[in-house]
């Protein structure tokens, strides 16, 4: 997919001004918290990844779906940079929810709703970027673009199965009905700025991904025909 | 989708394991709670679940098979 050529300059210099700006917030402007106290910092990455996390599944989703539609090789590249985003996000969210947790709750992890779900997002990626390993070509977006729609039922399966049980992950303090429960005005602006963040990270970088992803196509390609030497 | 892949054997289990644990969970709770003597409607939602796994990859099996299997 060719992009514009403002797109990536925007969006980096976007990403420079909001990442200063969530570093200011989350280490100068914010107060520690009454129960939590310096702890809240941990948050203000731990929620903004993992909201890209969930945000990773769905784009490679769509790219997957568009990809079985249309056979274009774009949307292929497209559900492969942003799976490997989200390895890496997921990654991200569970080392540092593990980390919240265990400083503030008391423990590292329990069989839990959203920690669950969670985890079997990262088996998904895991499994996703396993399964194009060991296959090439047109095939190899084929059958990834299965599994990615594939993983689908599973995650939305999982969010109703794991409903029934208990939940010990907090509920939404930001986002909910009733607005913000937060007591000091600096912990929502940190939260949504540490959404803001990490989506145009999560952009930025899939754009980046995307063209790599493309000219080792166009690499690929011109060794096969003979135009270049391999 | 590991069928057809040089690795099928280590493959298959990597594939499998994300998407069965939706139905492997509530069986498990089902089973155990059967077990315990829990009364058929105390099972319901579990059973609810399960049906919906069932309808799920049923129709994920019917759109992806021309996919999966194309040019073997």
């Amino acid at each position: 997919m060719k992009s514009p050529k403002w797109l990536g300059p925007l969006l980096a210099l976007l990403i420079v001004v909001s990442l200063v700006a969530l570093i200011v917030v989350s280490f100068v402007l914010s107060p520690p918290e009454r129960f939590m106290g310096e702890r809240i910092r941990i948050l203000y990455v731990h929620v903004g990844s993992a909201w890209t996390s969930y945000l990773a599944y769905v784009v490679t989703a769509v790219g997957a779906a568009q990809f079985l539609r249309s056979r274009k090789p774009k949307w292929d590249h497209l559900a492969v940079s942003s799976a490997e985003l989200g390895l890496v996000l997921t990654t991200l969210t569970l080392v540092t929810g593990s980390l919240w947790a265990k400083s503030t709750q008391g423990w590292w992890w329990v069989w839990e709703p959203r920690l669950t779900i969670t985890l079997l997002l990262w088996f998904l990626y895991a499994a996703y970027l396993i399964l194009r390993q060991y296959t090439v070509g047109e095939r190899r977006a084929v059958v990834s673009a299965v599994l990615a729609l594939a993983g689908i039922p599973t995650m939305v399966l999982n969010h109703f199965a794991v409903s029934i049980f208990r939940v010990m992950h907090p509920e939404p303090v930001v986002v909910k009905p009733g607005g913000p429960a937060l007591e000091s005005g600096w912990y929502t602006v940190g939260l949504a700025l540490g959404v803001i963040t990490f989506t145009l990270i999560f952009a930025g970088l899939v754009l980046a991904r995307m063209r790599l992803e493309r000219q080792r196509d166009e690499l690929a390609q011109a060794q096969a025909t003979g135009s270049i030497a391999g | 989708m590991a069928a057809g892949t040089r690795a099928r054997e280590v493959l298959l289990p990597v594939l499998m394991f994300p998407l069965v644990v939706p139905l492997v969970a509530p069986v498990v709770d089902a089973t155990r709670l059967a077990m315990q003597g829990a009364a058929i409607s105390d099972l319901a939602e579990l059973m609810a679940l399960i049906c919906a796994y069932d309808v799920a990859y049923l129709v994920a099996g019917f759109l992806a098979f021309s996919h999966v299997l194309e040019g073997q």
